[in-house]
C-alpha cells in the first residue's frame, strides 16, 4: 500500500513539475509574440550598437552624424561603440569584424559598395549581430534579393538621388541655366552613379546642354584647376553644379575661382548636399540652390530602426524596413542659416526624448512605418528650428 | 650659349607638341590665348611643389609628407593673415614649413628607417595636427585682399623669384652635387667624405622653403586651405612627381629647373586639352597615365629606339644607294 501510494505521490509530482513547466513556456511564448514591450516601464535590455565611421573627421557634416546616431542609440538606453573607418569597402569589413568581436549587437554602417553586403550579411549572420545601412541602396539585383532576405538585416534609409540631381538640374534651368558643368563623386559609387542618370533626366527634360563633368576632385587645388579649366574651355558655361564632392571648402574654392575671372554671381552655382558656407554666398547671390539636410535624419532613422529590431521589437516583422528620405531644398540664406544652427550645433535633429516617444516601439506598440514616413514628410529645416528652439542656443 | 638655348627650346616642343595635338582635337575651344594663359597659370602651383620634391628625391628619400606639410603651412599662414595681413600669411607659411620642415629631417636622421615608412607615418600625425589647427570647420578661410599673390600679375613673380632662386641651389651649389653624390650611392658618398644624413637634412629644410612657396599661392588662390585626413594629402605629390619624372627624361635638353615647369605645362596641357574635348574625367586619368608610360618606356630605350629606327631606316638607305651606284654606272 506505501508502494502505491508513493509511486501516486511521485507521479503527481512529475505531473505538477511538468505542468509548471507547461505554465512557464506559455508565459514565455506569450512575451515573445510581443518582445520587450514595456508594460508597466520597463526598459529594453543592454545593448550595444557599432558604428564605422570617419570618426578623425572634424567636417561638421560628419560630426553631426555621430550626435544623431547617438541620440538614436541612446534613446533606448543602448550605448554607441564607434570604430574609425576610411570608408572604404575593405575597410568597413574589417570595421565589421572587429565590432563583432567587441560583442557589439547591432551595425550601422555606409555601405561603399553592393559587393561587400554579401560578406557583411555572412559574417553578422553567423554572429547573431543585426545590421542596417544609411545613405545608399542596392543597385545589383541578386545582392539586393539575398540581404533582404536575411534575418539580420533591420532594413535602413536612403535617398532618391536620382530624383534629387532630377529635380536640382531642373531648378538650374528655371533660373536660366543653358550650358551646365558638372562636378561629381568618384564614379561607381552608387550616390554618384544615380546622381549622374538624375542629371542626365533633367538635361533631357529641360534642354541644357551638358558641357562636361568631373568626378572625384579631393584636393582644392583640382578644384580650382577644374573650375579655371571649364572657364577657358568653355566661355559659353552659365552654370555649375556639384552633384557631390569630399573636398574639403569646395564651395569657397570654387567661388574664389569665379570671382578672380569676376564670374562670382554670374555663373549660376547649386549643390546637392548641404555645405556650412552657403549662407554667405546665398547672401552675395553668388551661389543659387542646395539640396540636403538628408545627412542627419538618414542615419539617425536607420540606426532607429535597427535599434527597433536588437531590442525585440522590429518595426515590420520578418522582413527589412526600408525607408527613403528627402532632400530638402534651400535657396535663401535665412534658411541656411537656420540650417547651420539647428542642423550642425550639438543637438541632434530629433533628441533621444522625441526618438523615445515618438519612435520606438518598445515604449509605444502603435509605431508602425506610417509612424517613420510622417515622420519623414513632416521633417523640415523650419520643422527643426521650431522644435528646438528653446533648445540651440544660437 | 646658343647650343643651350637651342636644347631648352627643343624641350619646349614637347608642350607645343601636346597643345598642337589639342589644337587638331577641338580648335574652337583651344584656340583662345585665355586657355594658354590658363595653362600656364594652372602649372606654377605644380611646378612649387616639384621644387620641393626635387630635393629629396633628388638623394634618394620619397617624401610623402610634403602634401601635409602644405597644408599645415597654408593653415598657419592662414591664422596669421587674420593678424598681420600678407606679411603674416608669408611669415607664418614660411616659419611653419621650415620647423615642419626640420622636424622631418631630425626624425629620418635620428630614426634611420626607411623614408617612405617614416614619411607615411608622419603624413598621419601631421594631418591630424592640421585638422586640429583647421578647427571645427576642418578649413581657414583667408580674406580675398590677403590672396594678391595667387592671382595674376603676382603669381607670376613669385614664380620667377622661386625660379630663380631654384635654378641657383640646384645648379650652382657644393650642396646640390653633395645631393645628387647621396641619391646615386649613399655608401660611396659617405666614403668620400660626404655627410650623408646632413645632407638629407638639408634637403628637407631647403625643400621646405618650396613648400612654404607652394603653400602661399595655394591658400591664396584657393582663398581658403583644408585638412585632409587619411593619406588624402598625398594626392598633392602624384602630379609634381611625375613631373620630376618627365624632367629628368628632358635633362639631356635643358636643365632641371626648366624641365619641371615644361613637364608641368605639358600635363597641364593634357588636362585642360581632355576638358576641352568634352572627354570625361576617367579618361583623363587615363591619358595622363598613359603619357607618362610613353615618354619613360621613350626615354629608357633610347638606344634601342635608335637602333630600331637604324634597321628599319637601313633597307631603304641600302637600295637607294644600289640604284644611286647603278645609275652612276649607266651614266659611265
Amino acid at each position: 500500500m506505501k508502494k502505491v501510494l508513493s509511486m501516486i505521490l511521485a507521479l503527481t509530482l512529475t505531473v505538477s513539475m511538468f505542468a509548471g513547466c507547461s505554465s512557464n513556456t506559455g508565459t514565455s511564448s506569450g512575451a515573445s509574440s510581443a518582445p520587450g514591450t514595456a508594460s508597466s516601464g520597463q526598459a529594453p535590455k543592454e545593448f550595444k550598437i557599432g558604428f564605422p565611421w570617419a570618426t578623425s573627421s572634424t567636417d561638421p557634416t560628419f560630426v553631426s552624424i555621430v550626435t544623431n546616431v547617438k541620440a538614436a542609440v541612446e534613446s533606448a538606453g543602448g550605448e554607441l561603440v564607434l570604430v574609425e573607418s576610411d570608408l572604404t569597402a575593405d575597410s568597413l569589413v574589417n570595421n565589421v569584424s572587429d565590432l563583432i568581436s567587441r560583442g557589439v549587437n547591432g551595425i550601422i554602417f555606409m555601405p561603399a559598395s553592393d559587393s561587400m553586403l554579401p560578406t557583411v550579411d555572412r559574417m553578422c549572420s553567423d554572429a547573431g549581430v543585426y545590421y542596417s545601412t544609411m545613405f545608399r541602396t542596392i543597385s545589383d539585383s541578386t545582392i539586393r534579393d539575398q540581404i533582404y532576405s536575411s534575418k539580420y538585416f533591420a532594413g535602413g534609409c536612403n535617398e532618391d538621388d536620382e530624383e534629387c540631381a532630377y529635380n536640382i538640374t531642373k531648378t538650374l534651368a528655371s533660373q536660366g541655366v543653358k550650358n551646365l558643368c558638372v562636378i561629381n563623386i568618384a564614379k561607381g559609387d552608387t550616390s554618384s552613379d544615380l546622381r549622374d542618370s538624375g542629371v542626365a533626366k533633367g538635361i533631357k527634360e529641360t534642354g541644357i546642354k551638358l558641357l562636361n563633368t568631373t568626378y572625384g576632385i579631393t584636393v582644392q587645388t583640382d578644384m580650382t584647376k577644374t573650375i579655371e579649366s571649364y572657364i577657358a574651355a568653355y566661355p559659353e558655361m552659365d552654370g555649375i553644379l556639384i552633384a557631390g564632392t569630399y573636398c574639403p571648402a569646395a564651395l569657397p574654392t570654387i567661388e574664389k575661382a569665379l570671382s578672380d575671372h569676376k564670374l562670382a554671381g554670374k555663373i549660376k552655382v547649386g549643390r546637392i548636399d548641404f555645405d556650412f558656407t552657403m549662407g554667405q554666398y546665398f547672401a552675395d547671390k553668388s551661389f543659387n540652390v542646395a539640396y540636403g539636410g538628408q545627412q542627419q535624419i538618414d542615419p539617425l532613422l536607420s540606426t532607429v530602426i535597427l535599434v527597433n529590431s536588437v531590442i525585440g521589437t522590429p518595426i515590420v516583422k520578418d522582413k527589412p524596413f526600408n525607408l527613403v528620405t528627402n532632400y530638402l531644398e534651400l535657396t535663401s540664406k535665412s534658411e541656411a542659416d537656420d540650417f547651420l544652427t539647428y542642423f550642425l550645433g550639438d543637438t541632434p535633429v530629433y533628441t533621444s526624448d522625441e526618438i523615445k516617444k515618438s519612435l520606438i516601439k518598445f515604449y509605444d506598440p502603435s509605431i508602425s512605418e506610417d509612424t517613420f514616413k510622417k515622420t519623414v514628410d513632416s521633417f523640415t529645416v523650419a520643422d527643426v528650428a521650431a522644435r528646438h528652439k528653446d533648445l540651440v542656443k544660437k | 650659349m646658343k647650343t643651350t638655348l637651342l636644347k631648352d627650346l627643343k624641350a619646349l616642343l614637347l608642350p607645343i607638341i601636346v597643345y598642337c595635338v589639342f589644337l587638331a582635337i577641338s580648335f574652337e575651344r583651344f584656340s583662345n590665348l585665355n586657355g594658354i594663359y590658363t595653362i600656364f597659370l594652372q602649372s606654377i602651383i605644380p611646378t612649387m611643389t616639384a621644387y620641393a620634391v626635387a630635393f629629396g628625391y633628388m638623394c634618394g628619400i620619397f617624401d610623402f609628407t610634403i602634401g601635409s606639410r602644405i597644408i599645415i603651412s597654408g593653415l598657419i599662414g592662414g591664422i596669421m593673415s587674420s593678424w598681420f595681413g600678407l606679411p603674416g600669411l608669408i611669415i607664418g607659411c614660411l616659419v611653419a614649413s621650415l620647423v615642419l620642415s626640420a622636424v622631418t629631417g631630425i626624425l629620418n636622421w635620428v630614426c634611420r628607417i626607411p623614408s617612405l615608412i617614416l614619411t607615411m607615418a608622419l603624413t598621419m600625425i601631421y594631418e591630424i595636427v592640421g585638422k586640429n589647427i583647421a578647427g571645427k570647420f576642418s578649413f581657414i578661410s583667408i580674406d580675398y585682399q590677403h590672396a594678391v599673390l595667387g592671382a595674376s600679375p603676382y603669381i607670376v613673380y613669385v614664380l620667377i623669384f622661386a625660379t630663380i632662386i631654384f635654378y641657383f641651389l640646384f645648379s650652382f651649389t657644393k650642396f646640390s652635387y653633395h645631393m645628387r653624390a647621396v641619391g646615386s650611392d649613399e655608401a660611396v658618398a659617405k666614403n668620400t667624405g660626404i655627410k650623408t644624413q646632413f645632407v638629407k637634412f638639408m634637403s628637407f629644410v631647403i625643400g621646405g622653403i618650396f613648400i612654404a612657396i607652394a603653400a602661399i599661392l595655394t591658400i591664396s588662390q584657393s582663398g581658403s586651405m583644408g585638412a585632409q585626413t587619411g593619406l588624402g594629402s598625398a594626392t598633392l605629390i602624384f602630379k609634381p612627381l611625375m613631373g620630376i619624372m618627365i624632367a629628368i627624361v628632358l635633362q639631356p635638353l635643358c636643365n632641371i629647373t626648366f624641365g619641371i615647369l615644361i613637364s608641368q605645362l605639358t600635363l597641364n596641357t593634357i588636362f585642360i586639352g581632355l576638358i576641352a574635348a568634352g572627354l570625361p574625367d576617367t579618361f583623363q586619368n587615363i591619358s595622363l597615365g598613359f603619357f607618362l608610360l610613353v615618354v619613360m618606356i621613350i626615354s629608357n630605350n633610347v638606344g634601342g629606339s635608335k637602333n630600331l629606327l637604324t634597321k628599319l631606316h637601313a633597307p631603304f638607305v641600302t637600295r637607294a644607294e644600289t640604284a644611286a651606284a647603278g645609275s652612276q654606272t649607266k651614266g659611265e
